[in-house]
């Protein structure tokens, strides 16, 4: 056996000749590139043995390699002294020494001529021949030959094909993450097997179960991570996610989106969503936090998600220096950094097709409303044009914008950007005092203070405000002059919302806490010394995301302005009680400004209003706005200006989508010392690794061209990277192993020569990922029959020859899926907002959560949704999903582990969500047989000796509850599924049923393809 | 209940080593035998033996989340007292970075006066007399210093040792390295006081990249101490007995078919479940402890509260749980600095010194290794009037007890101002390396495969701080 398992880690029988890239390199970069590898930084005595030229070349000491001559190499010398010696390499206090095997494959290697190969990753894949095989008979399609072939240089035969129930629930299980139905078990045949896969690859439930797949190399959550953990709106990328894989989009226009999709030319609002790739990254809001510090550390994550997820090759360690095994440099790192860090990290407001068709509508109606205007007043133009030209003969008045930053010891940060405006970043609070010391002002009087609320791509929905509308609320504006508060005698603003109380926030600001008479309205309650109202932007989804202007006029001029101390106090306390959540209320962006004169009725303008007022040559659009502005002034306009508000009530509310946008001016990208922040060091321009394939055409410096070159044609590790992954998810373990590292430490293929035929056919067939699973899920290989034998354990005890099927338990969120949909409670409803099904609700309380964090069950069957749906808060992940090893998306995930716990035992046998579906199979049961419900879990009717023990149990059980109707009663009570009525049931025979139903839904054999 | 002849044997054998621990007969020959059969089975958890001397066996970490004032509490720095209200020299601030602050705010003097305790005259703060108690068993490290200034960043960095997420944690490194002396409860428990959750989350303590199996598993003091431990309402023992004696029987007929060993495993892991539920209500019922044990900790059953877990620690750590982390997350005081310290070593002090205490009572301190300690320091300037400070990462304190740990050592120095460590600097990547280094590893050699590299919880840092080691 010995002689088999060291074939086995070898790619091939062995030769008579070394192969370097199988044989040498591994030993050379394992044991030496450390000190003598790509990383110039740390190669000791002048020798690197990671280039060819560079190795004959040798070191200070000469040379270590002598093709031909392994006595007179020093490389040879140097391994093979003594163990105590101190010039023993690798030095032992690194690494233990190399054993007999690995010292004869270098010998031998240098006395064959010590010839140099490349490593099998960094070849693109060239579609191999298909090897024969003897038994021709069992072959399904190709993948089978090269699996037969290599069985049959080891003597091995494959099992027989799996029984066609279990083949059929291992197809269901795999394609869409359910359990086959009844009927469709009593109706399979294993001669339509191609048809049924076909039919499973069509079902909408197949993007739900590869997306989640997807989702775990994307590190997707509905939470930005770190302290505050605040939830997000990301859905629409989980949902596009899912329809992509279900419309078979190409993968390389599925990357290609997810890259870069903001750039592609008539971008929708999908391609847009389809950034979220990039903008998974968590963000850290906690008290204190710079906003740049967190940015970059965004960008290493993006680096680390495309490296693992997209390239197989890890970039993490070139972060901080050179690889010291890859030849990617630290240079080449930051060049690919630098096509990531031209980008805006923005918002884009997503709104279903419904929607979308409803705010259309929603704008043709007021459009004719306002039209009609023109036809009860003909000679509107009149008038018009008599207000337009009164607006323009007014001065316009000299605004100097004050210079002011933040003072004082609080956590929020604001950024001074060049055009004198201030923007909040990082930090959210929910009631502050905002503080901001002028410098010495140039005016000598100052008349009247403007505060200006502008747009920002960094604000949610483009701001002007912090909230998840961009919406804020100024609740005092406080001029301190000479540390006495100033006094205003008026305010006017382009935007005075009717009163309304704080209600209207995506998160009900004082849910958990009593009445709250804080009010937001109009300008005047900006300067009226009373904290409870605010001036506001907020008009409503669809309104709420216009520049702003708020004008105040002194009560007595500020004279000698030139000589006092200013202080401005932006108090805002209008936000929610829970810091920890989206409850902020604040101003996002916003720029200080003041002027000697008195202000006229062209400053309190809406600020596009008055753009198109004072444009020479005005679009078709700022007409429009022009005209839509003066309408609403109309006195005669009144009762249709109500109208119109009474419309707009409907408008939806968007989905904050977390998006990433080209930055206006590119950012220049320095290389970090060490990778720290702190330490930037030369320009770098984009540019892609030199071992890998060249960039395309197209912009060189542009994060699409980046796109399109990760899913290059010529790429040599794109599509190996996602066939291979695809691969694991079938089999438990990928072709390589390590699906986040192709690079030389990875371990060799299992079947080099498969991988490469499947990356090249999938590449020709229009990188078609259906294509894929067609081939994988119809061969003999993936549909033998998985039981053990003793001989097979014993010869390939992790099955990586597969001389049998997979068995393997499913993932959390299929387990899940599973017990829903046996227990027949499963919604299964596509797509949309996350749920929240049943959850202890501590975990989402102090101290075991930071912050408190808002968690309403559902109380229909939204609770039913599957797992997919589920909200993810990432420093709380649902405990259940938790148990059976989900990643939680601190990072990309590209292989998770597969754990067997006694937790995940209390986790199916006592959580509530577990008791309630157990009860769901119940009732089944009652209504039909023990039998059934068995099939249900299985697949496959039981056998006598098991439905003896399922009845006894039933037996004993309903004896038991007979005695003790109470507790039966409780049970039933407390866990009571939602829309199934439980009191046809005599008690006991329920109670007993469920019993039997948590045995069936935690049998092995139900949270397992077999 | 099914008859006890169709138990497989796996659970036969699984319920005699119960047995036989139940039983009082001991960790003797016949247990350490089994725990040793069972280390050749592919349990990710059997206990192993590390590759050096090891001085401790077990870790009860006491994470301060928040970062404590170490100016305040642990590095007495009469300098500030003097310059209380004035501005700090312009050289120290350069490419100084604060979270809230000014970075030349005043600075603010220590708001307690220090005791000298112990033999060895270790200085801590007046408000700190149970830990002044215990002096002679702590070496207070007092150089400590970390990159990151933000609470997330720094926890993940201590408990990590990276500030990127994904990394496993000490603990699961520390399992990961030993296995667990337990079959009945976790290897790697966390529990949780103070006013709230660790900012770090479950980052602190989660598995990264090890298995999952490696992860903390979080315990509470009040409610059920292990998540969904108790049966559902209305589900009794015997009814639940009879459920897992049919799934066990069930899975067994289909390991009979199928012979994938992974369905003994999780025979097994039902069979755990059922002792976890009977073992950890009983360890995590504090009320069994004598009143004065209770009183020692200051703990009151069906509280939650640090006390409450000091000595649950201790309880859990006597039988055979390898990791307790207790994270009170309390000491941020940005504002409230003298009624926030006092409340919290309240809250602390005495429960700390208890545990020193009463592990040494029982023998157990010389293989335990308690670390107290934040992720950061505070500032020596104010923050807001006159009764706060900032984050601050250039010095902070930290001490550790028992496990192969010197008592009455003073290591290290900052500045006069507490503002750098200057003498001896301890990083957190040297903190852990120790700790390692006192369970018998190497921490350049502790590693996993990852990535196409070998990780470890060190990075590419760490230096063992010998001078405290015993």
């Amino acid at each position: 056996m010995r002689g088999f398992l060291l074939t086995l880690f070898l790619p091939f029988p062995l030769y008579s000749k070394v192969d370097f890239a199988s044989q040498v390199q591994p030993i050379l970069s394992e044991n030496c590139y450390a000190c003598h590898g790509p990383d110039e930084a740390s190669v000791e005595a002048g020798l690197r043995l990671d280039r060819h030229d560079l190795a004959l070349k040798g070191g200070d000491s000469g040379a270590a390699i002598v093709p031909g001559d392994p006595t007179k190499s020093l490389l040879i010398e140097r391994i093979s002294l003594a163990h105590d010696d101190d010039d023993l390499m690798p030095p032992s206090e690194k690494k233990d020494p190399l054993t007999k095997p690995q010292t004869q494959i270098l010998n031998q290697w240098i006395q064959e001529g010590a010839k140099w190969g490349q490593h099998w990753a960094y070849a693109p894949p060239v579609r191999p021949t298909i090897p024969k095989v003897t038994a021709t008979s069992w072959p399904q399609n190709p993948i089978d030959h090269f699996v037969l072939a290599r069985l049959e240089a080891e003597s091995l035969k494959p099992s027989p094909k799996a029984p066609p129930r279990t083949l059929l629930r291992r197809l269901a299980l795999d394609l869409v993450g359910l359990p086959p139905s009844l009927k469709d078990l009593a109706t399979f045949k294993t001669t339509e097997i191609d048809s049924r896969i076909l039919a499973l690859l069509a079902s909408p439930h197949h993007g739900e179960k590869w997306g989640r797949e997807w989702l775990d190399v994307a590190r997707y959550a509905d939470s930005s991570g770190y302290e505050k953990d605040l939830p997000r709106e990301m859905h629409f990328y989980r949902d596009w996610v899912v329809r992509a894989l279900n419309d078979d989009m190409g993968y390389d226009q599925f990357i290609i989106r997810q890259i870069a999709g903001d750039l592609l030319e008539n971008a929708t609002q999908d391609d847009f969503i389809a950034t979220g790739y990039l903008r998974n990254s968590m963000t850290n809001e906690e008290g204190g936090a710079k906003p740049e510090q967190f940015r970059v550390e965004g960008l290493f994550d993006r680096m680390d998600a495309i490296g693992k997820g997209i390239l197989g090759i890890t970039t993490q360690c070139a972060q901080c220096h050179t690889h010291k095994y890859d030849p990617l440099t630290h240079d080449e790192y930051f060049g690919l950094f630098s096509f990531l860090n031209n980008t805006r990290e923005t918002s884009h407001p997503a709104y279903s097709p419904k929607d979308q068709q409803r705010i259309t509508s929603l704008k043709e109606k007021t459009l004719k409303i306002e039209e009609r205007f023109k036809t009860i007043q003909p000679d509107w133009q009149k008038s018009f044009h008599s207000w337009e030209e009164e607006l323009l003969s007014l001065p316009s008045t000299n605004w100097i914008v004050q210079e002011i930053a933040q003072f004082g010891d609080d956590g929020q940060k604001y950024q001074n950007l060049p055009d004198g405006s201030l923007i909040n970043q990082g930090y959210a609070a929910t009631k502050m005092s905002a503080p901001f010391q002028h410098q010495r002002t140039t005016l000598n009087e100052v008349f009247a203070v403007r505060l200006e609320l502008l747009n920002d791509p960094y604000l949610a929905l483009n701001g002007p405000g912090r909230s998840m509308a961009g919406t804020g609320a100024l609740s005092e504006y406080t001029l301190r002059v000479d540390e006495k508060d100033a006094v205003f005698k008026s305010a006017v603003a382009s935007v005075n919302p009717s009163d309304a109380k704080l209600d209207r926030m995506r998160y009900p600001l004082n849910a958990q806490r009593g009445p709250d008479d804080r009010i937001t309205g109009h300008a005047a309650y900006a300067i009226d010394r009373n904290e409870k109202t605010a001036w506001s932007n907020d008009l409503g989804p669809g309104r709420s995301n216009d520049p702003q202007v708020l004008i105040m006029e002194l009560a007595a001029p500020i004279e000698n302005a030139m000589e006092r101390d200013l202080k401005t106090y932006l108090v805002q306390k209008h936000g929610g009680w829970n810091s920890d959540d989206n409850q902020t209320f604040n101003i996002g962006r916003f720029r200080l400004s003041f002027s000697k004169a008195k202000p006229n009725a062209l400053d309190s303008l809406p600020p596009l209003v008055l753009e198109a007022l004072l444009s020479d040559k005005r679009s078709a659009k700022q007409e429009r706005l022009l005209f839509s502005h003066w309408v609403r002034q109309q006195e005669t306009f009144a009762p249709h200006l109500a109208e119109i508000k009474e419309l707009w009530k409907a408008h939806p509310r968007p989905a904050v989508a977390l998006i990433a946008r080209k930055t206006k001016h590119p950012r220049e990208t320095r290389l970090f010392d060490r990778g720290e922040q702190s330490k930037p060091k030369h320009p770098v321009k984009p540019h892609t690794p030199a071992f890998l394939h060249p960039l395309p055409d197209g912009d060189p410096n542009s994060r699409l061209t980046m796109a399109r070159w990760l899913v290059d044609r010529k790429s040599p590790t794109t599509a190996r990277t996602i066939v291979n992954r695809i691969w694991q998810s079938y089999f438990g373990k990928g072709i390589v192993e390590t699906p986040e590292d192709f690079g030389l430490q990875s371990p060799r293929p299992s079947h080099p020569d498969l991988l490469d035929w499947l990356s090249v056919e999938f590449m020709e067939n229009n990188w078609s990922l259906k294509h894929l699973h067609r081939l994988i899920a119809g061969s003999a290989t993936y549909q033998q029959d998985s039981k053990h034998t003793s001989s097979l354990r014993e010869a390939d005890p992790n099955n990586r020859l597969l001389a049998r099927g997979p068995r393997l338990r499913v993932p959390a969120e299929t387990i899940r899926d599973i017990h829903l949909s046996v227990s027949g409670l499963l919604n299964p409803q596509l797509g949309g907002r996350c749920v929240f099904p049943p959850a202890p609700d501590f975990l989402f309380q102090k101290p075991s959560s930071y912050g408190p964090k808002i968690w309403h069950t559902e109380m229909d069957t939204q609770r039913y949704r599957r797992a997919l749906y589920t909200f993810r808060f990432r420093s709380v992940t649902h405990p259940m999903l938790i148990a059976f090893d989900a990643p939680v998306g601190d990072a990309a995930c590209v292989r998770r582990t597969s754990s067997t716990t006694p937790l995940q035992a209390l986790v199916t046998l006592n959580e509530p969500m577990s008791v309630e579906l157990a009860i769901a199979l119940a009732h089944r049961i009652l209504q039909t047989s023990i039998e059934a419900a068995f099939e249900r879990c299985t697949s496959r009717p039981p056998t006598p000796v098991e439905l003896k023990i399922l009845k006894d149990l039933f037996t004993s059980q309903k004896q038991d509850y007979s005695q003790n109707p109470e507790s039966a009663r409780e049970l039933l009570k407390t866990y009571a599924p939602i829309g199934v009525d439980l009191s046809i049931h005599p008690v006991p025979d329920l109670a007993a049923a469920v019993a039997v139903a948590q045995t069936l839904l935690n049998l092995d054999e139900t949270i397992s393809k077999n | 209940m099914l008859p006890s002849q169709t138990l497989s044997d796996i659970q036969r054998s699984h319920s005699r080593r119960w047995f036989l621990k139940e039983c009082g007969v001991g960790l003797g020959g016949i247990a350490l035998a089994s725990l040793e059969a069972r280390a050749s089975v592919t349990n990710p958890l059997a206990p192993k033996i590390p590759p050096r001397v090891a001085k401790a066996k077990n870790v009860i970490f006491l994470f301060m989340g928040g970062a404590p004032s170490h100016l305040d509490l642990f590095d007495n720095k009469p300098q500030l007292t003097k310059l209380n209200g004035t501005r700090p020299p312009a050289e120290l601030l350069k490419d100084y970075q604060s979270a809230f602050i000014q970075p030349n705010n005043t600075l603010l003097g220590p708001k307690f006066a220090f005791k000298k305790y112990g033999r060895a005259g270790t200085e801590m703060a007046e408000i700190l007399p149970h830990l002044g108690s215990v002096a002679d068993d702590l070496a207070v490290i007092r150089s400590m210093h970390t990159e990151a200034f933000n609470h997330a960043p720094a926890q993940i960095l201590l408990s990590t040792g990276s500030q990127q997420f994904g990394r496993p944690s000490l603990g699961s490194w520390v399992t990961y390295g030993l296995g667990c002396e337990t079959d009945d409860l976790p290897s790697f428990v966390v529990m949780s006081s103070g006013s709230k959750g660790p900012s770090g989350g479950a980052a602190n303590f989660n598995s990264g990249f090890l298995p999952s199996v490696h992860d903390g598993v979080q315990f509470r003091s009040v409610g059920d101490p292990v998540l969904f431990l108790s049966n559902p309402k209305g589900i009794e023992k015997n009814n639940r007995r009879a459920v897992i004696d049919a799934i066990n029987e069930l899975n067994q007929r289909h390991f009979e078919s199928v012979g994938d060993p992974e369905i003994q495993t999780r025979i097994a892991a039902y069979e755990m479940s059922a002792r976890m539920q009977e073992v950890a209500p009983e360890v995590t019922d504090i009320s069994r402890e004598p009143k004065d044990i209770q009183e020692m900790y200051g703990a009151q059953p069906g509280e939650r509260s640090f006390a409450n877990n000091a000595l649950l620690a201790r309880r859990l750590v006597e039988r055979g749980v390898r990791f307790v982390e207790l994270f009170h997350e309390s000491w941020d005081q940005h504002g409230g600095l003298v009624g926030g310290l006092k409340k919290n070593c309240k809250d602390v002090d005495q429960a700390c010194a208890a545990l020193i205490k009463d592990l040494k009572q029982r023998g157990m301190l010389d293989d335990t290794l308690i670390v107290f300690g934040g992720e950061f320091g505070r500032t020596p300037m104010v923050q807001g009037g006159n009764d706060g400070r900032d984050h601050h990462p250039n010095a902070f304190t930290m001490w550790m007890a028992g496990g192969g740990v010197k008592g009455g050592v003073n290591h290290g120095k900052t500045d006069d101002l507490g503002f750098n460590a200057v003498e001896d600097k301890v990083h957190v990547h040297d903190l852990n390396a120790t700790i390692l280094h006192l369970l018998g590893f190497d921490h350049t050699r502790l590693t996993t495969r990852f990535q196409g590299r070998d990780y470890r919880l060190t990075d590419v840092h760490g230096h063992v701080v010998k001078p405290i080691l015993s």
